[in-house]
């Protein structure tokens, strides 16, 4: 056996056994569900039995067309939510850098930042209908309040030292914000936009309990109204599969970007 | 470049931190000059101060007669950590002042850049991360970084003092053969006694906090200097009287100290 071919065996070993161990909690609720069910003679009504799930999602995929929910909820989603990073990435990386900046917008970022994000759901559809603008508009108030203070923190966070290396370098002042402060906090701003979208994931299962006619939230919602109990689950499993995939997607985006800014752990491989 | 009695405060409470008081000297042009002193002394302050980063809050610093009103651009400064950034390679580290200090193109900065990577001996690490590399070739790129902009005075901030003793000699030597060739002025500041003796050509000894110069001390050793330089007969003597010098002070500092209490 070749070298290369050794290494990638003991790589492909690592990596299923890092998998494996991943998995185990999964297959322990699995067991746990399965053991309730049964053992207790749970009523399906409750806690329905895991062996119907298959089914229900197939049907879920064929007849009913969730594929279509699906898709409408990630665009919500995700629009809202790269407006929230279009806004949030410049204003609160000038507010990081800026104390002038700071002092003017901290104070209004931070109280509305507190105002529950379900009292806006009325207001915003009695301002732009409750369509898919409106949904945008719920996820964005949700993730810009929350995303602009973490931008700041993360560019406040750069060390003074590298701004006084490159000003020892001859840099103007001007050119500190995009050859230091942008470069240096990315990775960091990159973690806070990881941590938002799941927030943003929340906000739109929130807007499309009310008034919405598409979308996960709104299959929840009627699947509630019918008592589709395995229904709910099935759709609250598939948010979570799709946070899941979003947040490995992020995480391998951020690795392959900053390899400079690996996060380290105690005791990993 | 002359420090003409400077003074810096700090703000605190209950009553503001004198961390420079009087600190005058004259630095010849060409001269390696080290500032000695005990740790948080106020050393590191003057330097900030010669090179822009701070302002003084009496006195002044003068470089070729002006004084120092902000970064100064013939200065180059290598610090104690923190000095290359991370997400450039090492090329793009050594180029990133040319821009400014220079009207060279892209590929001109990239060609001269390489040029000083192979000053300090990085010429096969060109491309790689800086995270990456070990702390010695951390402080090289940083090195190369401050020559790179061909200032006439090279400010170095406990450059070696993040290193381990093996690596800390090698780049001591590494330093001496590049300013032997060149005709810079270095001020290096340490608190490091072998270090002052086997890099200066006159060192400043500075008190304990509020810094002030002891003594100027010019040391006889010739160029060009090696590992060797530190088992001369008079490099012990001229450790020893420093080392006492520096005692002294500390001394005489805490009865005071104790007598004030009383």
């Amino acid at each position: 056996m070749s070298e290369s071919s050794l290494s990638r065996a003991t790589s492909w070993r690592r990596r299923s056994r890092k998998f494996l161990l991943g998995f185990t909690p999964f297959a322990l609720l699995a067991v746990l569900w399965t053991g309730l069910v049964h053992g207790l003679k749970i009523s399906p009504v409750f806690l329905p039995p895991l062996e119907v799930m298959p089914g229900v999602v197939w049907r879920m995929f064929v007849d009913e067309g969730i594929l279509h929910d699906v898709l409408v909820s990630v665009y919500r989603v995700a629009c809202g939510f790269l407006i929230a990073v279009a806004v949030a990435t410049p204003l609160g990386m000038m507010m990081g850098y800026s104390r002038w900046m700071s002092r003017l917008f901290d104070p209004i970022m931070g109280f509305v930042r507190y105002m529950p994000v379900p009292v806006f759901i009325p207001l915003t559809i009695l301002w732009f209908q409750s369509g898919d603008k409106q949904k945008m508009v719920v996820i964005f108030l949700g993730a810009f309040f929350q995303l602009v203070l973490m931008v700041e923190d993360a560019a406040r966070a750069v060390p003074r030292d590298y701004y006084e290396a490159a000003t020892m370098r001859g840099a103007p002042r001007w050119h500190l914000f995009f050859r230091v402060l942008w470069p240096a906090a990315l990775p960091q701003i990159f973690d806070s936009y990881r941590i938002c979208i799941g927030w943003a994931w929340t906000y739109l299962v929130v807007a499309e309990i009310v008034g919405a006619s598409t979308g996960i939230g709104y299959y929840i919602i009627k699947a509630q109204r019918y008592l589709l109990i395995p229904q709910i689950f099935a759709a609250m499993v598939l948010i979570g599969l799709l946070g899941m995939l979003t947040d490995l997607l992020f995480a391998v985006a951020h690795s392959r970007l900053f390899p400079w800014a690996e996060h380290s752990s105690p005791g990993s491989e | 470049m002359r420090f003409r009695q400077v003074g810096k405060e700090f703000p605190a409470r209950p009553e503001p931190i004198v961390g420079l008081q009087n600190f005058s000297c004259d630095i010849a042009d060409g001269e390696f000059a080290v500032i000695l002193g005990p740790s948080g002394c106020g050393k590191s302050t003057a330097i900030r101060i010669a090179a822009g980063l701070e302002t003084a809050s009496s006195g002044s610093v003068l470089v070729n007669g002006r004084p120092v009103l902000g970064p100064v651009r013939d200065c180059g400064m290598v610090f104690q950590a923190y000095a290359s950034f991370p997400w450039l390679s090492v090329l793009d580290n050594i180029a990133f002042g040319l821009r400014y200090s220079t009207s060279l193109d892209q590929r001109g900065r990239r060609e001269k850049a390489r040029c000083f990577a192979a000053m300090v001996g990085l010429e096969e690490f060109e491309s790689a991360s800086i995270s990456t590399l070990s702390g010695g070739m951390k402080q090289r790129v940083a090195i190369a970084c401050a020559l790179a902009t061909e200032p006439s005075i090279l400010l170095m901030d406990e450059p070696f003092g993040a290193l381990d003793s093996q690596t800390r000699l090698l780049m001591q030597e590494h330093l001496l053969t590049i300013v032997e060739q060149s005709n810079k002025t270095v001020i290096f500041v340490t608190h490091d006694i072998e270090e002052a003796l086997l890099l200066g050509d006159r060192i400043y000894v500075c008190s304990s906090r509020p810094a002030h110069v002891l003594a100027e001390i010019d040391v006889p050793f010739p160029h060009p200097r090696s590992h060797l330089t530190r088992d001369r007969r008079d490099f012990f003597e001229m450790k020893h009287q420093i080392f006492h010098l520096l005692r002294e002070d500390s001394y005489a500092r805490r009865l005071a100290e104790a007598y004030e209490r009383k």
